[in-house]
């Protein structure tokens, strides 16, 4: 006679408290690497040297902005979490070709211009200690 | 392009030419080997390379001890005689090279070596805090006011 045949369940109760787990663990790694809050996020614009104009990022709608720098006016668009050159004086427009910027550390710059744009923390004050760099 | 000044920041090693509006020099920090966050000076400089070699960028800790990134060709462990080692020179190349050579060497020999290059400068965190300079080291300190 033949032995009768055993299924175990699809999910016992601990594998669905390590399946959990998982998920939660998952989503707390991907909120940390990979999640950009974007209400944390700001546009520092820094302009031929002058002091950086900032923009926060989590604004609503579309906002064009034109900016003086050595040679003319670059016009940056801010929409949707994203910050980008969309013209600029410059001749070969690397600038506007870097496209759109949406994490912090992104940086664009016009350099025949002297227009930069960069992401930046809510937490970090422009251009701290007003030191040009750190060596690390 | 007619760039006139620039400073070129590749994660931590630097070169500047020329001078800031106002004719300034560019302003480096030296990051504290203890916190990320706080500096332990900071250097003028234009026209020359700056890096910085430190046990405190990639390393993990196991029983109690640093084991980082940096390791001594003799035993083939990390060093242990230096925190960290800013070298200034003319190319990054060569300060980033000096920089980690400086770091296995440990402070007295390494200041010693960077005495005696032409256009090199070092300063070196003992893992006792001392701070130890090269001859012409101070002259691109910022006095604190």
């Amino acid at each position: 006679m033949n032995k009768p045949l055993h299924i175990p369940p699809a999910f016992r109760k601990a594998d669905i408290i390590v399946l959990l787990l998982l998920i939660a663990i998952t989503g707390l790694c991907w909120k940390i690497t990979i999640y950009d809050d974007k209400s944390q996020t700001q546009v520092e614009i820094t302009a031929n040297g002058a002091p950086p104009l900032i923009v926060s990022l989590s604004q609503k709608g579309r906002q064009l902005m034109e900016v003086q720098g050595l040679i003319g006016i670059s016009k940056i668009l801010i929409e949707n979490g994203t910050a980008q050159f969309i013209s600029s004086p410059c001749p070969h427009g690397l600038c506007i070709k870097m496209g759109s910027l949406s994490k912090k550390g992104q940086a664009a710059a016009c350099v025949p211009n002297r227009v930069l744009l960069r992401l930046i923390s809510t937490n970090e004050k422009p251009n701290e200690n007003g030191l040009d760099g750190i060596s690390r | 392009m007619g760039i006139k000044a620039a400073l070129v920041n590749a994660g931590g090693d630097l070169r500047s030419f020329g001078l800031k509006p106002g004719k300034k020099p560019f302003r480096i920090g030296i990051q504290n080997p203890d916190n990320a966050q706080s500096i332990v000076g900071i250097l003028r400089v234009t026209d020359c390379a700056v890096a910085t070699s430190g046990d405190y960028e990639r390393f993990f800790k196991m029983d109690g001890k640093r084991w980082h990134h940096i390791l001594d060709p003799k035993t083939g462990r990390p060093g242990r005689l230096t925190r960290s080692v800013t070298v200034i020179a003319q190319s990054t190349m060569m300060a980033d090279g000096l920089a980690t050579a400086f770091f296995v060497m440990g402070p007295k020999a390494a200041i010693d070596l960077a005495n005696g290059l032409k256009d090199i400068e070092a300063a070196i965190i003992a893992p006792n805090k001392r701070f130890y300079m090269s001859r012409g080291f101070s002259k691109y300190l910022e006095k604190e006011k």
